[in-house]
């Protein structure tokens, strides 16, 4: 319940309905107390809390016809490194619509044109 | 004379009361005093890059701030740091990326939170951007200045139909 402000704060973003990817992340040490004003919900926190929420549309318009809808096509790739209580680092990747359609035909462009490929390399 | 301890008691409490109050208040001047900042006006920090497909901006404020924008509209005592990525689709911005790093005291007004921070509180949001395209962001919190987007695909003729459905609306 929690990550719920966060990602409404990112849909507040792009002031529009949940029809693209968001990745929230929030982290807070000390004393928190905040209400939702669009769900009516609020927390109090003392302490430290992280919350990472990603949402997902499964919902969108099809290009040219406005009255059909579809899931959206969509390649994408997040790194997120926390450094104790910290954020340390973020990297994402995203193809969304006709870029995604491109790069999921050609599993060698997914290879070189995203950072996925690079990242699972430093895993290994 | 039965009193006389608890009077003792009393009066050290209120001592210490005072001396919390007045190291706050301390505190809160010193913040003040480092400078005042409303929005991009003021004691404020604000770095904008532009290319043909992105715009950056790092902003940095010490102090007392009140900002009036985004999802972090409010008032803060303290130390902010935010940065903000955009990227330019269809002769709009798109956003891309919220950071927002906040120590000390905030108060949060905006029409979707309402609430009250003392301490750290970092925020993160991504988004996708433009509404068909491709894009990489290197983000580091440590050196937020040096964050990057990377276009890697775009797709421009899509913007004839974003235009067609502005039109039409």
């Amino acid at each position: 319940m929690k990550t719920v402000p966060a990602a409404l704060a990112a849909l507040f973003l792009c002031n529009c309905t949940p029809q693209n990817l968001y990745v929230a992340h929030e982290s807070v040490v000390g004393l928190n107390a905040k209400v939702n004003q669009a769900r009516q919900q609020g927390q109090l926190l003392f302490g430290y809390d992280r919350d990472f929420v990603t949402i997902i549309p499964t919902n969108v318009p099809v290009e040219g016809n406005e009255q059909e809808t579809e899931a959206m096509a969509l390649v994408h790739c997040t790194r997120l490194v926390a450094d104790g209580i910290y954020l340390a680092e973020y990297r994402d990747f995203t193809a969304t619509g006709k870029a995604a359609d491109q790069i999921a035909n050609d599993p060698a462009r997914i290879r070189s044109a995203t950072s996925c490929d690079q990242l699972a390399k430093e895993n290994e | 004379m039965i009193f006389a301890p608890t009077r003792r008691k009393f009066q050290k409490i209120m001592l210490a009361i005072d001396t919390c109050s007045r190291s706050v208040a301390c505190c809160l001047g010193l913040l003040v005093l480092q400078g005042c900042s409303f929005n991009d006006f003021g004691f404020v920090n604000v770095n904008t890059r532009e290319t043909y497909e992105t715009r950056t901006r790092h902003i940095v404020a010490n102090g007392l701030r009140i900002e009036t924008r985004g999802p972090m509209a409010g008032l803060s005592f303290g130390r902010v740091e935010a940065l903000h990525l955009h990227i330019k689709s269809c002769g709009r911005l798109a956003p891309r990326l919220h950071y927002q790093e906040t120590a000390g005291l905030q108060l949060v007004a905006s029409s979707l939170e309402f609430g009250l921070t003392l301490g750290r509180r970092e925020v993160l949001l991504a988004a996708t951007g433009a509404p068909n395209g491709a894009s990489a962001v290197r983000f580091d919190p440590a050196s937020p200045e040096r964050a990057s987007i990377e276009i890697s695909l775009s797709d421009q003729s899509n913007c004839q139909l974003q235009n067609q459905r502005k039109n039409a609306s």
